[in-house]
């Protein structure tokens, strides 16, 4: 050893020694590093990590959420996990591992005991639906009419269907030529009704005045296929049972629309203090009337050119009107 | 030709020398832009002002009988108190139903105090995890595993004592442990 080192002919023969060395050594931190930066790569633990806690913080908000809704949660890393919601805990679970490598991450969340809380497990999808209705919270559950539709208030009605003035007022604007449909429908079924169409404006105030019950159906173009309708919420203050009539019968109308297959996605009702409506608005609802304006909206009125979907809505608002007539 | 490319009249290996420089020089820059890498990956992720704002938001939104309520059309008003069904222990007991981590609830406790101007009420949340982290909170042990955050916030309420409203203070503190 001595002797190598100190040989002058021997020099060339060290230094390419060392060469060779910071050669194997360069190479070997140059696999670690790949190594390291490909497990980085591979690792899922962050994704885990932010999955459940993000859900868990859903959970949490759509529990001290009020009323009725449905919401997606979409991600499109999701696909790569199993979720499971047991006991207050969200389970993020690798799907693409063999079964003894699966690892979890496993988050806490509050539950609300006054809710039904009925979950799946979800595999391979990128989204999660939550449901909440009544008492129930339903995750990933088929989205099902009975879930979509509001439950109406309970309320005695005595009149009859025909007995009772009814007035049907259908705004058009022109858009669409099919949409007096639904106003025939409606005239040609309920015998005691009378319309807006062609009327002047005094003699339009002049019905209104003689009538029992306002059905007023408007067409919205809107971002998004939905029911709305809108009813006073004043009601003169010795006749409060007037309010829970124009929601039963509001409630019914949207609640047969809304069954439509695949048309609408949803529907509500607004009680709405009608001084703040539009002047033509404002005549059928500040009244102590039965009164309603279904607004529907939809994407593109003009493409709405199935007059077998016309008259689906047209039978609708009448099925609506006479569930709530009883008959 | 080999050697005449490789070594210089005395045997050198220069050719070697410049290669070997020129790799050490990126292999150098390339450690360097790995250390940077790693350094800058984060792998923690401190949720914690979230998951407070959330539970905040829990108590003051859900039903748990601190607000008033509407039976006839199942809305609570969040914000207003009704004095006359203000009852401590049902509070409670609807606080843990509402929001309710399991039998055993590491996870959070809180303190509500309503302060009116003559009285206050004080009303619990896992009251005993709050009397045994409470400590460590106002000793500002907030970090490090065992630690426990927390976070106060108070908010003008109106409390309804007959048909009078009256102003008052809602002071929530609520405390998490470290994770």
């Amino acid at each position: 050893m001595k002797k190598i080192l100190i040989k002058k002919r021997g020099t060339g023969d060290i230094e390419s020694y060392f060469v060779l060395l910071k050669i194997i050594i360069a190479i070997g931190v140059v696999f670690s590093m790949y190594a390291y930066i490909s497990s980085i790569q591979r690792d899922t633990f962050f994704d885990k990590l932010y999955l459940s806690r993000d859900i868990a913080f859903l959970m949490d908000s759509v529990y001290s959420s009020q009323g009725r809704f449905y919401i997606e949660y979409k991600r499109d890393m999701l696909k790569n996990y199993d979720v499971e919601f047991l006991k207050q805990r969200v389970k993020i679970i690798e799907n693409n591992t063999d079964s003894k490598k699966k690892s979890l991450i496993i988050y806490q969340f509050a539950e609300d005991l006054n809710y039904k809380t009925r979950a799946n497990k979800i595999s391979n999808s990128n989204k999660i639906t939550f449901q909440k209705s009544n008492n129930i919270l339903e995750i990933s559950k088929e989205l099902k009419n009975k879930i979509k539709l509001i439950s109406c208030p309970e309320t005695e009605i005595n009149d009859n269907i025909q007995n009772t003035k009814i007035l049907i007022d259908v705004n058009d604007d022109g858009k669409n030529k099919l949409i007096p449909t639904i106003e025939h429908i409606l005239q040609s079924k309920i015998k005691n009704s009378k319309t807006t169409k062609g009327k002047a404006r005094l003699e339009i105030e002049k019905l209104i005045e003689e009538s029992n019950v306002i059905i007023s159906v408007r067409l919205n173009e809107k971002e998004n296929n939905e029911v709305k309708a809108y009813i006073s919420s004043s009601p003169s203050p010795e006749d409060k049972d007037i309010l829970k009539k124009r929601n039963r019968l509001a409630c019914l109308i949207i609640n047969e629309l809304i069954s439509i297959d695949s048309l609408f996605e949803g529907g509500n009702i607004i009680e709405t203090n009608p001084k703040y409506l539009k002047e033509e608005d404002k005549t059928i609802l500040d009244n102590n009337k039965i009164s309603i304006i279904v607004s529907i909206e939809i994407q593109n009125i003009k493409n709405l050119k199935d007059i077998a979907t016309i008259r689906q809505i047209g039978e609708s608002i009448y099925k609506g009107i006479t569930t709530y007539y009883g008959k | 030709m080999e050697s005449k490319l490789l070594k210089n009249k005395k045997g050198d290996f220069i050719g070697l020398n410049i290669v070997l420089h020129i790799f050490e020089i990126i292999f150098t820059i390339s450690l360097a832009v790995f250390l940077l890498l790693i350094i800058h990956i984060e792998k923690d992720i401190n949720t914690f002002d979230l998951e407070s704002e959330i539970f905040i938001n829990r108590i003051l939104y859900s039903n748990n009988g601190l607000w008033l309520y509407d039976k006839d059309t199942g809305r609570i008003y969040p914000g207003i108190i009704d004095i006359k069904n203000f009852d401590i222990n049902d509070i409670e007991k609807n606080l843990e139903k509402t929001m309710f981590f399991g039998k055993e609830n590491n996870r959070l406790a809180a303190e509500i105090i309503l302060k009116l101007k003559e009285k206050s009420y004080s009303i619990y949340y896992n009251k005993e995890k709050y009397d045994m982290w409470v400590s460590l909170y106002k000793a500002g042990y907030i970090k490090g595993i065992g630690a426990r955050k927390g976070k106060n916030k108070k908010m003008p309420v109106l409390v309804k004592k007959g048909e009078e409203m009256i102003p008052a203070i809602l002071d929530i503190t609520i405390l998490i442990p470290n994770r």
